[in-house]
């Protein structure tokens, strides 16, 4: 019940962002272009890498396109539903505006997370993600298995699902330290560079530190290597549904105490 | 002029208010430096020349060239012309864009002054890596720098002022400066670009915002490339600020503002 009704909100707010992509037209188009100037120039990056080094420690140039395009499908899919929602939520507590949701009956998770959809970038996500995706696979030299590509696509989802839980947890320790917008900056806009690095090129250290601390790994790189058949599907699965869970129930407890120390602006 | 340098110090003591958020930046650009040096360092594997190459160009790129050209300038432009506030400013007795370039500006500079003090330190005790090829070119390297950080605010108010005729520029700006990062070598190292491409972008200013500082630095170019550089640099910042005082004429005649 309470799903459905979230659902059925979840579906008002996104009406309420398409009528305001219609009214600012302009924004609305230079905000898609930035984003896929983004991935062109990551796409043309990886193109002069490749001229120098044709395969890069095992990783050949469609490996690295598909790893591209599946770093850009978390980062357009986070950027659609809840990052620049989340993005707010210290504007929102030094102004006293989170007050407006607390009214609300609903979820403040939930609202925060998800007020705004940004349907500008669903068409910068489709000219930019799907074009990548079918050239990586046109251009594989490996043949492709189905079953080791839903495997991949299972694990991309709970790299989704982990990354969010993340961010909602992060977002909510605004509650409790003013500067953590900037530590916010530094794992979502300047680590995310890491999204579409092959991790096993560099010092294992970093390894682990994008697979349990901040799980980028999910989001690219293990689809991949799962879709390659160099690593085994359960353990990976195992590890994301466990960081799931946990980052489910810190995000709560989070947001619960920091809820209660939230004074607002009333 | 007294009334620009008080501003200037104004803007500077902010460092000491907003401790934290410089100490994260400079925390940003090592980050940064490591991720882009960690990948393009696999090209240079068992290249020991090559690899300090890619180290020192990602160390001034990103602890000292790229740090004076950054900052907020083109959207506190166009914050102030869409809400109004631009009137406030308009009826001091300061010329507004100059107003804006000390407040970005000073920012930047204080963002440089941990990496200079690394840098220093490292020509100190790791002159083979850190070293310029000899002071004619450290000169050149900072003289360079400081008309790459002039040519770049006229660039970013010029960017600013497109606000007077559309309202958002947000996107657009991120447009331009994704643009920027990548053809001053941010995202690829600009010695790895095609000649085609380098060979086009002389025709710019861009190479000498960041790759050419970089290039008189580490010794590559000839004292006589280094003064058609500089003049070359100079006369984009000319030809620039031109079209930034004449844009800046015809938006104030467009610019309308209700309200107290």
């Amino acid at each position: 019940m309470e799903i459905r009704r979230h659902l059925k909100i979840y579906l008002l707010l996104v009406k309420a962002s398409w009528l305001a992509f219609l009214a600012h037209r302009f924004e609305v188009v230079m905000s898609s272009l930035a984003n896929l100037v983004w991935t062109t120039s990551q796409l043309i990056g990886l193109s002069f890498l490749v001229q120098r080094m044709p395969v890069l420690q095992n990783w050949t140039k469609s490996d690295l396109v598909l790893l591209l395009s599946l770093s850009q499908v978390y980062f357009y899919t986070s950027y659609i539903v809840y990052a620049s929602n989340l993005d707010d939520m210290g504007k929102r507590v030094i102004e006293g505006t989170l007050d407006f949701h607390l009214l609300k009956p609903v979820n403040v998770q939930f609202l925060n997370s998800f007020e705004k959809t940004q349907i500008s970038q669903i068409f910068s996500f489709t000219v930019a993600c799907i074009p990548l995706i079918v050239y990586a696979f046109v251009t594989r030299t490996a043949p492709v298995n189905s079953i080791l590509v839903i495997e991949g696509v299972i694990v991309l989802v709970v790299g989704l699902i982990v990354l969010y839980l993340l961010r909602l947890t992060m977002s909510g320790l605004v509650f409790f330290f003013d500067e953590i917008e900037s530590v916010n900056q530094l794992v979502f806009q300047y680590m995310n560079d890491f999204v579409r690095t092959p991790l096993d090129a560099l010092p294992k250290i970093l390894l682990y530190l994008f697979t349990f601390i901040i799980p980028y790994a999910f989001a690219s790189y293990y689809p991949v290597m799962i879709i390659n058949g160099n690593v085994n599907f359960i353990p990976i699965l195992g590890i994301g549904i466990l960081l799931a869970i946990v980052l489910y129930w810190l995000s709560g407890r989070v947001w619960k105490g920091g809820l209660k120390r939230y004074a607002g602006a009333s | 002029m007294r009334k620009y340098l008080y501003l200037l110090k104004t803007q500077l003591s902010l460092v000491a208010t907003y401790r934290f958020d410089f100490w994260w930046r400079w925390l940003n650009n090592i980050l940064q430096f490591g991720v882009y040096f960690a990948l393009w360092s696999l090209t240079a594997i068992n290249d020991p020349v090559a690899l300090k190459r890619l180290f020192l160009y990602y160390a001034l790129y990103f602890g000292i060239v790229n740090n004076l050209q950054r900052g907020q300038g083109a959207q506190k432009i166009a914050d102030a012309v869409g809400s109004g506030n631009l009137n406030s400013m308009l009826l001091k007795p300061v010329y507004y864009p100059l107003v804006e370039i000390i407040g970005t500006g000073s920012r930047l500079l204080s963002l440089t002054i941990l990496p200079v003090l690394l840098f220093v330190a490292g020509i100190v005790f790791f002159p083979s890596i850190f070293a310029p090829a000899n002071v004619l070119h450290f000169v050149a390297f900072l003289v360079l720098a400081i008309m790459g950080f002039i040519v770049w605010n006229i660039m970013i108010t010029i960017i600013g002022y497109t606000s007077f005729w559309v309202i958002e520029i947000r996107s657009f700006r991120v447009v331009i400066d994704l643009i920027f990062e990548f053809l001053k070598g941010g995202y690829v190292p600009a010695y790895m670009f095609p000649i085609a491409l380098s060979t086009a972008l002389k025709f710019t200013f861009i190479p000498y915002l960041v790759s050419f500082p970089i290039s008189v630095y580490m010794g590559e170019v000839g004292t006589t490339e280094i003064v058609t550089g500089m003049l070359t640099i100079t006369a984009w910042a000319i030809v620039l600020l031109f079209i930034s005082v004449r844009l800046y004429r015809k938006g104030l005649k467009n610019y309308e503002a209700y309200g107290n």
